[in-house]
C-alpha cells in the first residue's frame, strides 16, 4: 500500500500562493499522485521551516522552492523522486 | 560538431555557444529597434497631434494630447525595458543568498551591503515575516535587517523608471540615493538603540531551521525567461495605472494653471513635509500610481522635497507592512521604525526644499 505524500504548500494567501497550490493539485491529478495537500498560511509555522520568501513548497518535509511559483514539470520531477521512481 | 565525451555533457551546461551568439544578436537587434522605436516618439505625437489631427498647436487641448500621446509609449516602453533588466539581474540574487552574505556582518558595512542588497533582491512585502525571522535567527544584526526592510520596498525599479521618464534622470537619482541613505542610517539608528528585546518572544525563542533551499543553477535561457515573466506580470499589472495617470497629468498638463499648489505644497510652508509624511504612511499604493500624482503635484508648484517626502511616506511606510511586521515587533519597535524613518524621510524633503 502506497502512503500519501505529504505536500505543504506555505504562503499567506497571497495570489501567487493561491496558484501555486492549483498547480500542484493539477499536477497531482493528471498523474494520479497519492498525495495530501495542505496549505499553511500561519506566519509563525511558515517561519518555522525556514523559508524566507513565499510561496514555498514543501515536500516530505524538504523545502523544494521558495518565493517563485514552480513549473509543473519541476513539480512531477520532486513528486517522482520522493516516491523513488526515476522519471 | 563535438564528439560527446564526458566533459561536454556534465549536468547544467553552459551555454552552448551557438546559442550565446544568437541571444547576444537577438538582444542586440531588439535593443537597436527599442532605441530606434523610441527615439521617433516626440516626432510623431507632434505629428500626431497637430498635422494627423489637425489641433491649433496654441491650444490646451493639443498640449493635453500631445503629452498623451509622447508619455504613454514613453513610460510603457521604459519600463518594459527596465522591468526586463532587472528581472534578469534578480535572478542572481535570492533572499537565502542574501542572508548569507549579511549574516555575521558588522554594522556599518552590513548596512550598506543591506540597503543595496534591497534593490536587488526579490522581495514582496508580504513575505516580511518569514524573512525577518529567517534573517534575525540567522545572525543578521537588527539594524542590518532594517536596513533591508527599508530599502527593498522603497526603491523599486518602477518608482524610478517613472521618475526618470515623467521627471528626468535628476529626480531618479536623488530619489535613489536618498533612498539607499535613509535606508542605511535609518538601520544603523535602530541597530544602535540596542531594541533586540523588542522583538516579540516567540520569535527570539524559535530556532528556525535554516532548511536551505537547494540552490538552482539557472541557465541564461531560465534567465531571460524569469526577465520575461517579470515584464508580463509586472507591467500587465500596473499599465493601467500608469497610462490613467499620465492621462491625469495630461488634463493637469493643459488645463490646471501653474502654481496652483504652491501656497500648500510650495517651499514656503514649512508644515508642509511633516503632513506629507504623516498623509502618505496610511496611504497604500504602488509606485505605478504615486509617481503621475507626483508629477501632477510638482506641475501645480509643488516643491520637489515636499513631493519626494510624500512619495517616500506612501512606498516605503504602508500600514499593511506595518500591521504585518507587527506580529514579530513589539509595539516600541514599531513606533522607532516608523519615527526613524519617517525622521529621515522628511529631512530629506526639507534639504531638497532648500538647495534645490
Amino acid at each position: 500500500m502506497e502512503l500519501d505524500i505529504d505536500i505543504k504548500i506555505l504562503g499567506p494567501g497571497c495570489r501567487k500562493c493561491i496558484q501555486v497550490a492549483e498547480i500542484v493539485r493539477q499536477v497531482i491529478e493528471k498523474y494520479n499522485l497519492p498525495a495530501q495537500i495542505e496549505e499553511i498560511s500561519s506566519m509563525d509555522k511558515i517561519a518555522e521551516f525556514g523559508v524566507l520568501s513565499t510561496p514555498a513548497v514543501v515536500i516530505g518535509g524538504d523545502v523544494k522552492c521558495a518565493g517563485r511559483i514552480p513549473e509543473p514539470h519541476e513539480i512531477l520531477q520532486w513528486l517522482r523522486k520522493y516516491q523513488g521512481t526515476p522519471e | 560538431m563535438q564528439p560527446d565525451t564526458p566533459e561536454n555533457t556534465h549536468s547544467a551546461p553552459p551555454l552552448a555557444n551557438p546559442t550565446k551568439i544568437r541571444y547576444l544578436l537577438t538582444g542586440l537587434a531588439g535593443l537597436g529597434l527599442w532605441f530606434a522605436i523610441y527615439r521617433q516618439l516626440a516626432p510623431f505625437s507632434r505629428f500626431f497631434t497637430y498635422q494627423l489631427l489637425g489641433i491649433n498647436p496654441e491650444s490646451h487641448l493639443g498640449e493635453a494630447i500631445e503629452f498623451f500621446v509622447y508619455d504613454t509609449p514613453k513610460v510603457l516602453m521604459l519600463l518594459v525595458l527596465v522591468v526586463y533588466a532587472v528581472g534578469v539581474l534578480r535572478s542572481f540574487f535570492t533572499p537565502e543568498r542574501t542572508r548569507k552574505i549579511l549574516a555575521g556582518r558588522r554594522e556599518s558595512t552590513g548596512n550598506v551591503l543591506a540597503a543595496l542588497l534591497g534593490i536587488v533582491t526579490p522581495f514582496c512585502s508580504c513575505s516580511a515575516v518569514p524573512l525577518f525571522i529567517g534573517f534575525v535567527t540567522a545572525g543578521v544584526p537588527l539594524g542590518v535587517t532594517f536596513s533591508f526592510l527599508i530599502s527593498a520596498p522603497m526603491i523599486n525599479e518602477i518608482a524610478l523608471v517613472l521618475l526618470y521618464g515623467l521627471l528626468g534622470w535628476k529626480v531618479a537619482t536623488l530619489y535613489l540615493g536618498t533612498g539607499l541613505l535613509i535606508a542605511i542610517v535609518a538601520g544603523w539608528t535602530i541597530g544602535r538603540l540596542k531594541m533586540e528585546h523588542h522583538i516579540e518572544d516567540w520569535v527570539r525563542e524559535m530556532h528556525a531551521n535554516a532548511s536551505d533551499v537547494p540552490d538552482q543553477r539557472l541557465t541564461w535561457t531560465e534567465r531571460f525567461g524569469l526577465g520575461k515573466t517579470a515584464v508580463r506580470e509586472i507591467v500587465g499589472k500596473v499599465w493601467i495605472y500608469v497610462v490613467l495617470g499620465i492621462a491625469v497629468g495630461a488634463g493637469i498638463h493643459g488645463y490646471v494653471p501653474e502654481g496652483f499648489m504652491a501656497s500648500i505644497m510650495g517651499k514656503g510652508a514649512w508644515w508642509s513635509v511633516p503632513a506629507a509624511v504623516l498623509v502618505g504612511i496610511p496611504m497604500y499604493s504602488n509606485a505605478a500610481g504615486i509617481v503621475p500624482v507626483v508629477e501632477a503635484l510638482l506641475g501645480k508648484g509643488a516643491a520637489l522635497g515636499t513631493v519626494l517626502a510624500f512619495m517616500m511616506a506612501v512606498i516605503a511606510l504602508s500600514l499593511p507592512e506595518t500591521v504585518i511586521l507587527r506580529k514579530v515587533l513589539k509595539p516600541r519597535l514599531i513606533a522607532v521604525f516608523l519615527g526613524v524613518v519617517g525622521t529621515g524621510i522628511m529631512l530629506v524633503g526639507y534639504l531638497f526644499n532648500i538647495i534645490i
